[in-house]
């Protein structure tokens, strides 16, 4: 610190506008540098690849064609739809919990630029990632199954393939950014994963278990199970059509992506 | 240059910061002082636009920071919280800090050379000693050259080296025409950086002057004077307005009475006169005296110690 103080603050400038390329430069550089997103996102393509190629075969022989493909790619895709969630969850918390959200909306005071740079990053990331991990599941898991039974049972271009395959990306870049909304909302690392966890994998649980039957209609109209209707092959008479689903999934995405909107504009940082 | 006009915080009940209006110039070091609780670290961030006013309004060079243009070459700032994802290196969050601003890597290795940081950039935060985080958020300031700079306890976890880098730092901003705000507990610290000062108790202004114009009109300086003949000079000195004190056997302390003038009775009376000299008050106790009624959290004594 000794060195003269004059040496760094000449008064050319080096500081440019702030863009939105920049904000999502910054955003890039958050997002890899630092180790637990690499560790969840490992996490999600070695569970999700490994999971679809063991599965498959064992759990789903005899069944008919769309629902051994579903399987394949389902159980899989639910390890990373958990590990993206988790992820969205702490893009905001993250910051919250650090003290570093100060850093960021000094230089970035124009908030909502922030949240756009954040959801643009992390939704093309978390997009690339599922399309690339559920595509390898449905290809690991096919060939693991005609390694076992000796033909083939479906391959891409079949629309039912497409549908499941990209379905499940889709789904699940949807809700990692419901997930990045949540915690922009909650800005608790802790509370968020609660929450999070408690609306897409437990309360669906507990609602098939406690309620009878006849009372289960509306559970097609939670998150996960509106999105799920994009991947799952083997729709039950319930569930919603696929696209269907997820355009609903998509409205309680925007709905809190919205939600996060206000709350980081109106409120103290 | 940083206006702020009838500033006001409210959170629930409590009133943080109330009516607060003054204007930090450029081309020279402002100091921030008030108690614990008095409402600065709100001040500042309203500045930085990161807490929205209940009312009145802040202008960082003329303009409102939240619709910024180019806010990395308006405003660098430090706060007293720490700011930093601790798994992060400190090189990856000063890049991703600047990147918002077209901020490339080569300026980033500049200022953590300026800073000290060289050797343990690459390093994650979270690992850092109190100096060492405290050199990363002055870095992160100073990446955009900003014409202003608003630094929230920047000496804080420093070790007196980097105490007084820090001071030259913002004497050569000053300097070089930046504004440059500051808030720090060290008064003797503050007494030798600042030029001007805004004090604030309570959430309301106190002062706006420089430092000598607050200790002058805080303090009163007094003459202490070392004779042999105490006792004639106690006598003396005995008219309206005087106050003389006996400090040791040969020393008188004497306020109301100004040192030519003690200087000349002495010399009327014959009375020998070894020292002569005028004591001013530090900022310190110009700081304590200012404040005295608007201490938030003061502590209560030493009784049950």
């Amino acid at each position: 610190m000794a060195t003269a103080a004059a040496a760094g603050v000449s008064r050319i400038p080096v500081a440019g506008n702030l863009t939105v390329t920049g904000v999502l430069r910054s955003e890039w550089t958050k997002l890899r540098s630092v180790r637990s997103t690499w560790w969840l996102l490992s996490t999600a393509v070695i569970l999700t690849v490994g999971v679809a190629a063991f599965v498959s075969p064992a759990a789903t022989s005899g069944q008919p064609a769309p629902y051994t493909l579903a399987r394949s790619t389902e159980y899989g895709s639910l390890l990373s739809q958990l590990a993206l969630l988790v992820l969205g969850v702490m893009v905001f918390t993250g910051e919250y919990q650090s003290g570093l959200i100060r850093a960021s909306l000094s230089v970035v005071p124009r908030r909502l630029l922030l949240l756009w740079g954040k959801l643009g990053v992390f939704g093309a990331v978390a997009l690339a990632l599922s399309i690339a991990t559920s595509v390898a599941a449905f290809a690991l898991g096919e060939l693991a199954q005609r390694a076992r039974s000796g033909h083939p049972h479906a391959w891409f271009g079949d629309p039912q393939v497409t549908r499941i395959v990209l379905g499940a990306g889709l789904v699940l870049a949807v809700t990692g950014i419901f997930g990045l909304a949540l915690g922009a909302i909650i800005r608790n690392t802790a509370a968020g994963l609660s929450t999070i966890t408690a609306v897409f994998f437990v309360l669906p649980l507990v609602f098939r278990i406690a309620l009878p039957a006849s009372d289960q209609g509306f559970l097609r109209f939670l998150p996960s199970n509106a999105g799920g209707a994009l991947w799952d092959a083997a729709l039950s008479p319930t569930s919603m059509t696929p696209w269907t689903g997820f355009a609903l999934l998509c409205g309680y995405t925007a709905a809190l992506v919205a939600v996060a909107a206000w709350r980081l504009q109106h409120g103290d940082a | 240059m940083i206006e702020v006009e009838n500033l006001s915080k409210r959170y629930g009940d409590k009133v943080a910061v109330d009516g607060l209006t003054f204007t930090v110039q450029p081309g020279v070091v402002t100091g921030f002082l008030g108690p614990n609780g008095a409402g600065k670290s709100t001040t500042l961030r309203m500045i930085a636009g990161l807490d929205v006013p209940t009312s009145g309004q802040v202008r960082v060079n003329g303009r409102h920071y939240r619709s910024s243009r180019a806010p990395m070459a308006e405003l660098g700032l430090l706060l007293e919280a720490k700011s930093v994802h601790p798994g992060r290196s400190a090189r990856d969050h000063l890049l991703a800090i600047g990147q918002t601003a077209g901020i490339g890597k080569a300026r980033v290795n500049q200022v953590i050379e300026l800073v000290g940081l060289g050797d343990v950039a690459h390093k994650r935060v979270g690992g850092y000693s109190l100096g060492m985080s405290q050199r990363v958020g002055i870095a992160a300031a100073l990446l955009g050259r900003p014409r202003t700079i608003v630094l929230d306890e920047p000496v804080n976890g420093l070790d007196p080296e980097g105490v007084r880098w820090i001071r030259s730092l913002l004497r050569t901003l000053a300097d070089e025409g930046c504004t440059v705000f500051y808030s720090s507990h060290l008064m003797s610290e503050m007494a030798q950086t600042a030029k001007n000062l805004i004090v604030i108790g309570r959430g309301r202004l106190i002062a706006d002057s420089t430092v000598e114009q607050f200790i002058a009109a805080t303090t009163v300086a007094s003459v202490v004077v070392r004779s042999p003949q105490t006792g004639r000079l106690r006598d003396l000195l005995d008219r309206p307005g005087a106050r003389v004190a006996t400090e040791g056997l040969d020393l008188l302390r004497v306020d109301g009475v100004t040192a030519e003038e003690i200087g000349t009775i002495a010399l009327q009376a014959g009375v020998p006169v070894f020292d002569l000299r005028v004591e001013r008050a530090s900022l310190e106790d110009a700081f304590m005296q200012a404040t005295q009624d608007s201490v938030e959290y003061g502590a209560t004594g030493l009784e049950n110690l």
